[in-house]
């Protein structure tokens, strides 16, 4: 029995005018993620998928198609949590007030907040780092704030722009593993951009494939079948890896 | 480094002083055309209760005209930043109004404000509005859009946006503004003073200038020196107290 469907995206095609010339960027992408789903989308550089996350979040609208969250056209904006690809903390705050930024805004009560907050940062490594700066912070503690802000801001959509790209291999896959475990306990609807087939494989529950600017999607993929863990050395999962990357490389499916 | 960044402008400032002060004692200069340091100091010394009486009064004038066009420079920034429509509008008025001499308009207020405190504050308003104007208003615009994009998918409303985040934002470029609003009030507040006044600095140096005591001239100079340096140095101070932030890492905004 699957859950309800949670986001709806069907056929959003979406253009910018750069300089006076007509830019394509998305061309038609479709795929639909049911409540507690991890949907993983990838493609080339450049291909448009922080455009379909802005358009998802509500920041954008698509020249045709829709897309629909919680069944709702409309009102898309503040319906789901964005982790912007960019760093985003506000350097102002403290690691504790930039958590709860979502929270503060949405009119909950600071002691209540504050107190959900200080329980997760034990949970997201971060014990004792609640007062600093995020200068004070390493690149993987401050990501892992941003992604506490995102979980914390009570949606139960999160839409990832590449959360792990700018992380060092090694930093990268634990903060994977964690992910993946926080994901467990909290289960939240997940759309994840990456351009790490890897990653999709070892995190998402479902991967969509696109194709060079503008987008359409190339193929889909479903990983249910790969218990989790999963492990990289495994032959299931290293053959589904190598499939995906010829995909990606050769451009068919 | 600090000791040595300190000596070098110390000496230079004493060397500068030995050479006045040979200098009108081996031509013999008049006193009342060019007193020796030395004489100006004795002056500044023995004078002091006469010289603080006076500097009180213009220091309230220029606090007052300082938090004043504080004050109204950050309000028309915020103004004109939101709403194009009121820039168009004003926008030719406040250039224009910075191509008035100050000197036209003090004699003005005298008539409008009478001999008290009012005019000097508003001349030293008038003078100090413009940069902190021109500066928050360029601090409010480079605001990081991902950020502002952030706020939106968190259902910020405009009100909210403005105080958590374009204003902790646009705050270094404040400071910048209100440092150049601070050293300028101290002339706002002079000019006033020479105009038309019963205390202050500006009118002790008005009457000694009459009376051939260009000692007390002086004396009143390096008072109002002080109280400029003490303004810029206070200011500096709140600034890194309030924006350890920015001074790490890359500039925000």
């Amino acid at each position: 029995m699957r859950s309800p469907v949670t986001l709806e995206v069907d056929s959003v095609r979406k253009a910018f005018d750069v300089r006076g010339v007509r830019l394509g960027v998305l061309d038609s992408v479709s795929f639909v993620a049911s409540d507690g789903d991890w949907i993983t989308v990838i493609g080339p550089s450049g291909c448009g998928k922080t455009t379909l996350l802005r358009i998802i979040a509500g920041l954008l609208e698509p020249d045709a198609g829709s897309a629909l969250v919680h069944g709702a056209r409309e009102k898309r904006l503040g319906a789901a949590a964005l982790l912007p690809q960019s760093d985003t903390l506000l350097p102002w705050r403290k690691a504790i007030d930039n958590a709860v930024l979502a929270s503060e805004i949405a009119g909950v009560p600071r002691a209540t907040a504050l107190a959900e907050a200080t329980g997760l940062f034990e949970r997201f490594g971060l014990s004792g780092f609640e007062s600093m700066y995020p200068w004070q912070l390493s690149g993987g503690m401050q990501q892992r704030v941003a992604l506490m802000r995102t979980f914390l801001s009570g949606r139960s959509i999160l839409l990832l722009d590449e959360p792990l790209g700018a992380l060092d291999p090694l930093t990268r896959a634990s903060m994977q593993e964690w992910l993946l475990s926080v994901w467990n306990e909290l289960r939240k609807t997940i759309v994840l951009v990456t351009h790490d087939v890897e990653e999709a494989v070892v995190l998402s529950d479902r991967l969509v494939v696109l194709t060079p600017r503008p987008a359409r999607v190339l193929s889909e993929w479903s990983f249910e079948d790969l218990p989790r863990p999963r492990v990289r050395t495994d032959l299931a999962f290293m053959r589904r890896r190598a499939e995906i990357l010829g995909v990606l490389v050769g451009g068919t499916s | 480094m600090t000791a040595r960044r300190v000596f070098v402008p110390v000496l230079l400032f004493l060397a500068a002083l030995g050479l006045w002060e040979i200098g009108v004692r081996v031509f013999s200069v008049p006193a009342y055309i060019l007193p020796p340091p030395s004489r100006i100091l004795a002056t500044f010394v023995g004078q002091f209760p006469l010289l603080l009486g006076h500097a009180g009064v213009t220091l309230a004038e220029i606090l007052l005209g300082l938090l004043l066009g504080g004050a109204g420079g950050l309000g028309l920034a915020v103004l004109l930043f939101y709403s194009d429509g009121v820039r168009r509008a004003v926008e030719p008025f406040v250039i224009a109004s910075q191509m008035v001499p100050v000197f036209a308009i003090a004699p003005l207020l005298i008539v409008w404000l009478g001999y008290g405190l009012w005019p000097k504050v508003v001349v030293s308003a008038l003078i100090g509005f413009f940069p902190v104007a021109v500066n928050a208003l360029d601090g409010l615009r480079s605001t990081r859009s991902d950020m502002v994009d952030l706020f939106r998918t968190m259902g910020a409303s405009r009100r909210q946006t403005l105080a958590k985040l374009f204003l902790p934002a646009a705050l270094p470029s404040l400071f910048s503004g209100l440092k150049v609003a601070a050293t300028l009030s101290v002339v706002g507040a002079t000019i006033g003073e020479w105009v038309g006044a019963r205390r202050g600095l500006g009118y002790l140096m008005l009457q000694s200038n009459a009376r051939l005591r260009v000692d007390l001239v002086f004396a009143a100079i390096l008072m109002l020196t002080l109280i400029g340096l003490s303004l810029f140095a206070g200011f500096r101070i709140i600034e890194r107290r309030m924006l350890h932030w920015a001074a790490h890492g890359r500039r925000f905004g």
